[in-house]
């Protein structure tokens, strides 16, 4: 039979000198592995008499409690020391920079027209488009524009080499309202359509190029469903939605448009300054679109009843919006395609920042 | 159009402050674009009188002046050392204090110590203070002027000027009466109803006039003032015209330009003892030619509308005066013609031969016909009263047309289209001060109006209505929000996909970037496979010319104009249209992307590499593969890119053996070269209309639990197979287990036989119904070899060794 109390003095001072993980393990193994001490005194009681068996049992079983302890408390001790000087290794400088984002830009003119959709969606227009090569007739004619209106003289018009099928000129639209002309020949009311996309004048300095975008709605009903209260409500509503605020002092001042009748430039209140425009403040105006109820003629032209139908049209400029909204100073700029220009301007493909029309309500 | 507060007060009594009154032609649609009010700044400016002089001790030019500058003549008088010439005891002039801004020379009067004597004002000229020039030296006022008193407004110098701009269809707000009438049909004031002048000749006019050309010419009057004394305008006139931009020529010449910017109605004065006697209005003869009031000579053609006496032209008509027979100071005998001009023909003239004059602004948008007549009268009138003379008969040819439309206007329209009730009686009220007679309530709720004669807008109900509106105030309108049906979607599927496309573009790290439509025939041609091109008849520039075929070269052109900024490292895309077939123009959206330089600037940890091709074929792919098309379904045609990419670097992507989806390579090094491009470029086209697109349904997931096997193998295979080939091969070696195979790796050299190269890959085999066997999975790993080495040749590396 062992001497426990000597091999208990034995394995508790050599877990007291162990200091690795590895010297704790040879002491498990030295006492209770397969050839361990322990486990041979354990087996050694099986020749020993039951009285003796018991006595001993207890003892041995004592002690395997009171090794286990200590061997498990030096474990963790030594374990909790290794972690420490791992972390302690693994410490790095979290002042180093890191990449750049992987993601891309997207250009002010796209963010432009997906905002203005989605503020005139929420109004019940849907979206329409068209070719940018264009008929004189849907360009011009079918708006009433007459052949001498100074915006048919080349000067103001690109017109193409090639004709249309009839042998009429073809031309590049010199604004969105070719998509509204389209719309109404191919459909009756109710329309309530806008058309965004690319136009061309023949204009090139400080603030003209010779192609731009446009956004044009059209909305037409039954004449007692729509009037030009109806069409003051969407103006405003769009404008205070889409430059953010509630109480942007917006006016309705009487102008002149060949395709519609009453005709309305909207301005919108702003502050000019040496850095600037300032939208929503100071006493000036600022013109930002222009609108009106669609001419009788222009409704004739597109095969719908001017005694039953009636609705309210409107355009603007999305650069413009652009420049305005995000401060963009040169027109020009947005089509050089340099690249920390959209870096500085561009739009996280999946920004958010929509305004409902409950936000500035 | 510009005109002075004083000149509108002639036409217009109001109580409205000058803020208010621009505020009202605003909101009337005559949208005031700037204004003058120059009584702040000539406000200080005081009628004084030298009282003494003396010569300067110190300098000859000067001399020193006491000046009374108080109505109280015990007040003390001011020194002022004063260089002007023309000074002398006792005249009455402008005096300024210290302290007070001098317009004209722009600086504030500080007082001062000139060669040792003290000056503690100024005196001034018109110069001075931006009222024109002088010819000798300060203002030398009359002996009557009140000292004291401020001399700005009693000489009326403080007269705002207002500059409106005129939206096409209103004609006559380009006179001065024009405006006022509308302010007062507002109810912003009253309208003056001037008395014309009726003139009756005191002798047959000695000139004939015919009008050959009757379609541009209804009507044409005229008539002789004889033994007139032609001389300065009076002062009023002068200044009236100075304000608003005219230079001051002659009284005959001034009072034809007062009367054009008062009523409307251009005239043109004649000297009549250097014309004919037989006037003729015509087409020109081509070939004539003819020299303008300017100075410049035109060579007209029968496409012009002129004034000729038996010699030929001597006006363009409505648009410029001759030289030859143009009024001077020496006329004694005037032919004033007033008539009415076709918009077209006054147009057509003032267009092609770059004429912009202030006849021809008003003939174009159209004159009021009652004009012809009383224009001419008041403007003999104002001959009469300041040059003196005496007035022929009036000559004429045609007839004063009539333009007098009869509108029925129902009153319940005007709140159907403007939302607004407004009583009849007040509508009346609008109507009538706009100028509409024979206003009448007919029956049927409705009335009836005639139109005034200078209105060439209104013919029908609806132009009626913009009236009423108009005057009753836009403000006035109703704020009434529209009915929106419920579940609304702005975007068709097929209209959503550019913007998804352009934002999968950014994801994957390309900068938007939107360039024109157009660009240079030289371009049209490199990037259209030699179908015509689609021409602009008036392009802007050579380098804007004609409409492009494809997107790559506006993407190149901005590589090049970023390497000027040394930005070399670019991923750039552009979603836009592309336009083809000459004959028949069409457009299609594509989706177009560049790599160039280097991968996205590395952190420390990595290093950047440089693009190649496969980093612009996995754009492509991505692409698509996000929009919604299964990728696996496209072909890689390697010979199918066109001529502006690379050949061995290239692909046409296509679904059957007819549909292009697209392209990707290396743009062709031919193709850098003619952008000035110094480094690779990999480019793609996505025709995104021919992707066959579908909204993606979404099945049930189930789950695979059983355990996938994973097995790599290396083939040694010619080095020309290309690995479309193997992988396809992979695949196909069983249909049911097979899910992936991914090629991992490529080697050419030391192990591989010349000619040879070594292609690794790993197949994804997942069991359907149990867990695989070795067995199995032995059998499915023989299939996949005897699969690949069928199609290409190959065979399992190490097996022959």
């Amino acid at each position: 039979m062992i001497n426990i109390e000597a091999l208990e003095n034995e394995t508790l001072s050599s877990i007291k000198v162990a200091n690795t993980l590895e010297a704790i393990e040879a002491i498990r193994l030295d006492v209770v592995g397969k050839n361990g001490k322990l486990t041979h005194a354990m087996k050694d009681l099986a020749q020993l008499s039951p009285d003796e068996k018991r006595q001993a049992g207890q003892s041995l079983n004592s002690f395997r409690d009171r090794f286990a302890a200590a061997l498990q408390e030096k474990k963790s001790y030594i374990e909790s020391r290794v972690l420490e000087s791992q972390l302690q290794t693994e410490r790095v400088d979290v002042t180093l920079p890191v990449g750049e984002a992987v993601s891309g830009f997207l250009h002010p003119i796209t963010r432009v027209i997906d905002e203005v959709t989605h503020i005139f969606a929420q109004m019940g227009f849907s979206v329409a488009e068209g070719p940018d090569i264009e008929t004189d007739h849907n360009n011009f004619t079918a708006l009433n524009i007459p052949e001498t209106h100074p915006a048919r003289q080349m000067h103001d018009t690109f017109y193409l080499k090639s004709t249309s099928e009839d042998g009429s000129p073809l031309l590049l639209r010199t604004h969105t309202s070719p998509v509204q002309v389209r719309t109404m020949m191919n459909q009756q009311p109710s329309i309530k359509i806008i058309a965004p996309g690319r136009t061309y004048r023949c204009d090139s300095d400080q603030t003209h190029t010779p192609m731009f975008h446009q956004i044009e709605g059209l909305y037409i009903d039954l004449a007692e469903k729509v009037h030009m209260g109806h069409l003051k409500s969407c103006i405003e509503t769009f404008c205070r939605t889409f430059f953010d605020s509630s109480t942007l002092p917006i006016r309705f001042r009487p102008s002149f448009f060949p395709f519609t009748e009453p005709s309305a430039e909207i301005d919108i209140g702003c502050k000019r300054t040496k850095d600037g425009i300032q939208i929503g403040v100071g006493n000036d105006w600022l013109e930002i679109m222009g609108c009106g109820m669609v001419h009788p003629n222009v409704l004739r032209n597109c095969g719908i009843d001017p005694e039953i139908y009636q609705g309210f049209a409107f355009g603007m400029g999305v650069e413009r919006l652009a420049m305005l909204k995000y401060n963009i100073p040169d027109l020009r700029t947005f089509f050089e395609g340099d690249s920390k220009w959209i870096q500085h301007y561009g739009f996280f493909p999946f920004a958010t920042g929509y305004r409902t029309q409950e936000d500035v309500a | 159009m510009k005109f002075t507060l004083s000149w509108l007060y002639e036409y217009l009594h109001t109580k409205e402050a000058l803020a208010d009154l621009m505020h009202h032609l605003t909101m009337l649609g005559i949208e005031v674009e700037s204004y003058d009010d120059p009584t702040p700044r000539l406000a200080p400016f005081l009628i004084a009188q030298i009282k003494t002089l003396e010569k300067h001790p110190n300098a000859d030019r000067l001399n020193v002046c006491n000046v009374q500058i108080s109505a109280d003549e015990s007040e003390p008088l001011v020194q002022v050392v004063c260089g002007a010439p023309n000074v002398y005891s006792g005249m009455k002039t402008v005096f300024a204090h210290i302290g007070t801004h001098i317009p004209g020379l722009d600086i504030t009067l500080k007082a001062g110590n000139i060669r040792g004597v003290a000056s503690n004002g100024m005196l001034c000229s018109l110069n001075e203070l931006n009222l024109g020039q002088d010819q000798d030296g300060i203002v030398d006022l009359p002996k009557d002027a009140l000292v004291g008193r401020p001399f700005a407004k009693i000489f009326g110098h403080d007269d705002p000027t207002i500059e409106v701009s005129i939206t096409p269809n209103r004609a006559d707000c380009f006179g001065v009466v024009g405006i006022a009438r509308d302010i007062a049909a507002a109810g912003f004031g009253d309208y003056i109803h001037k008395k014309i002048p009726v003139i009756s000749g005191a002798y047959p006019c000695p000139k004939t006039v015919k009008i050959e050309s009757k379609d541009n010419c209804p009507v044409y009057m005229g008539r002789t003032i004889r033994n007139v004394k032609n001389t300065q305008s009076p002062e009023w006139l002068q200044q009236r015209l100075r304000k608003i931009g005219l230079e001051p020529i002659s009284a005959i010449v001034d009072i034809t330009n007062y009367v054009c910017y008062d009523l409307c109605r251009p005239l043109h004065a004649f000297d009549a003892d250097t014309m004919g006697s037989n006037i003729n209005v015509r087409k020109a003869v081509s070939g004539e030619t003819f020299k303008g009031l300017n100075d410049k000579e035109y060579a007209v053609s029968d496409r012009h509308l002129v004034i000729a006496d038996e010699s030929g032209t001597i006006a363009l008509a409505g648009v410029l005066g001759g030289k030859t027979t143009g009024t001077t100071l020496d006329t004694t005998t005037v032919f004033l013609e007033s008539a009415l001009f076709h918009p077209t023909a006054v147009s057509t003239t003032g267009r092609e031969l770059n004429i912009h004059t202030d006849s021809r602004v008003r003939f174009e948008r159209g004159v009021d016909p009652e004009s012809v007549r009383f224009g001419l009268d008041v403007a003999t009138q104002m001959i009469m009263d300041i040059c003196g003379g005496e007035p022929s008969d009036i000559v004429m040819a045609g007839i004063v047309p009539t333009n007098l439309n009869e509108i029925r206007l129902e009153l319940v329209n005007v709140k159907l289209l403007t939302g607004i009730s407004i009583p009849a009686k007040v509508i009346e009220t609008y109507l009538t001060g706009l100028g509409f007679t024979n206003i009448h309530a007919v029956p049927g709720d409705a009335i009836k109006m005639t139109t005034p004669s200078w209105r060439f807008d209104i013919s029908n109900e609806q132009d009626v209505i913009e009236e009423i509106i108009r005057i009753h105030g836009y403000d006035n309108l109703p704020n009434t929000p529209l009915e929106v049906a419920p579940g609304f979607k702005p975007h068709s599927f097929a209209q959503s996909i550019p913007l998804k496309a352009k934002k999968i573009l950014a994801t994957l790290g390309l900068n938007e970037s939107i360039h024109y439509s157009f660009v240079s025939e030289k371009i049209a041609n490199q990037f259209n496979e030699g179908n015509p091109t689609i021409e602009l008849m008036n392009p802007i520039s050579q380098h804007l010319s004609h409409m492009r075929p494809s997107v790559l070269p506006s993407l190149l052109e901005t590589i090049q104009r970023n390497q000027a900024y040394q930005h070399k490292n670019l991923r750039i895309f552009e979603v836009g249209s592309v336009y083809h077939n000459a004959a028949k123009p069409t457009q299609e959206a594509v989706a177009s992307a560049i790599l160039t330089g280097d991968s996205s600037v590395s952190d420390w940890r990595k290093h950047q590499y440089t693009y190649d091709v496969f980093d612009i074929k996995a754009i492509a792919f991505q692409l698509i593969g996000r929009l919604g098309l299964k990728i696996e379904t496209v072909q890689i045609d390697s010979e199918g890119a066109p001529s502006w990419y690379h050949p061995g670097q290239s692909a046409a992507l296509k679904l059957g053996p007819k549909l292009i989806l697209g392209y990707f390579g290396r743009v062709h090094p031919t193709t850098e070269k003619s952008f000035d491009i110094e480094q690779p470029v990999f480019g793609c086209e996505i025709f995104l209309d021919r992707l066959p697109l579908k909204p993606t349904k979404y099945s049930a997931y189930a789950p695979n639990l059983l355990q996938s096997v994973e097995r790599d193998f290396a083939m040694i295979m010619d080095s020309d197979v290309p690995a479309a080939k193997l992988i396809k091969a992979a695949e196909a070696a069983d249909k049911d287990y097979i899910q992936t195979v991914r090629l991992f790796d490529v080697y050419m050299g030391k192990g591989v036989p010349e000619g040879k190269k070594s292609m690794a890959f790993s197949v994804t085999f997942v069991p359907k119904d149990t867990t695989f066997n070795d067995e199995q999975i032995q059998q499915l790993s023989q299939k996949v070899i005897a699969s690949v080495t069928k199609a290409t040749g190959g065979e399992l590396r190490g097996a022959s060794a």
